[in-house]
């Protein structure tokens, strides 16, 4: 970083004002970054690792799958920067808590760490998560000592179930895993938000980089994202965009808003003219 | 003998699971094996004996959200 783009202190939000940001804390990981990405539906790798550059992140989904025999050396390892990124495996394609434990013992033989994106889906069509198989899954595994950063739906009261279940981050949706569709219920997130004891990251929904800072003003602690980026038709544009946006929502909301009125407030006296 | 690997049927001349992930040049791979629907642990590959119609599944990490 040249001096001319650092900000002063890096705690600091920005130049001149005190508000600081501490790092994202989940579990025992701390992320410089409040946006997690996926490595999910990218046209090919080499753009993948320059969205995950531009990005910033620090924590990368990937997925358990088998091997493709045809075409063995397609190992997606080679293309993501583990020097500066945490794994974070998922249960995606799980519909079921034993499919999801047994996830969980692969990840283990994959010399991975303690560490699981939980989610068990409930409905093949909309892909909603199971609050059920959630649930189970997440108190299982947090007492087996997992680092669980559960998806679910965007109930406060599951939320709420899932942080005592032991889950070291609970991530409710903003709406549907790829449809892109942004925060369908700004005010559910900003009730868990206010009553949850561990990180809330909103999961899925995100379509561009302002449902990130609209998802991030509601005072969430962080955003994962992966289509909105992927999809997009420059996906290293959009995942510098995404970065942009998190930051700026978070930043905004520190900032504290003004309270909205019903009438106009003249910005200019409006007496002596 | 035959085995499904990975959804595939395949002759292979291996007789045990870390034979056949040798047979098919996977030994450098970080990889996860499962036997009819159970994991076998990395330390185990050596001694557990394949048998006619296994179902292996050879798992790794992929693309996912």
């Amino acid at each position: 970083m040249t001096p001319t783009e650092g900000t002063p202190n890096p705690q600091s939000v920005c130049a001149g004002s005190q508000l600081q940001d501490p790092p994202l804390r989940v579990g025992s990981y701390t992320l410089h970054s409040r946006m997690i990405v996926g490595t999910g539906k990218y046209t090919n790798f080499q753009i993948m690792q320059d969205a995950h550059r531009a990005s910033a992140a620090e924590m990368v989904t990937v997925a358990l799958r088998r091997v493709d025999l045809k075409n063995p050396d397609n190992n997606i390892l080679n293309h993501l920067d583990l020097e500066r990124m945490t794994l974070l495996p998922n249960t995606a394609g799980c519909f079921s808590v034993k499919e999801a434990m047994q996830v969980a013992e692969l990840v283990l033989e994959l010399d991975l760490p303690k560490l699981l994106k939980v989610e068990v889906i409930g409905d093949e069509k909309t892909l909603m998560p199971c609050p059920l198989g959630t649930y189970e899954v997440t108190k299982k595994l947090a007492a087996e000592g997992w680092t669980c950063m559960s998806y679910c739906s965007d109930d406060i009261v599951l939320c709420k179930r899932l942080e005592e279940a032991g889950a070291a981050s609970v991530m409710p949706l903003g709406s549907p895993i790829g449809s892109g569709r942004g925060v369908l219920n700004p005010a559910n997130i900003r009730l868990i938000k206010e009553a949850a004891g561990v990180p809330i990251i909103v999961d899925a929904g995100v379509g561009q980089a302002s449902d990130c800072a609209a998802a991030m003003e509601l005072g969430i602690d962080g955003i994962l994202l992966n289509t909105a980026i992927a999809l997009a038709e420059d996906p290293v544009a959009m995942a510098a965009a995404c970065r942009e946006a998190t930051k700026a929502g978070r930043t905004s909301y520190l900032a504290g808003r003004m309270e909205k009125r019903a009438y106009a407030s003249a910005s200019s006296p409006i007496k002596d003219f | 003998m035959i085995v499904t690997v990975n959804g595939e049927q395949r002759e292979v001349s291996a007789t045990t699971l870390a034979e056949l992930i040798e047979e098919l040049h996977l030994q450098t791979r970080r990889c996860a094996t499962m036997v009819n629907g159970t994991v076998v642990r990395k330390e185990r590959r050596a001694e557990h004996r394949l048998q006619e119609k296994d179902q292996i599944d050879i798992i790794s990490m992929v693309g996912g959200g």
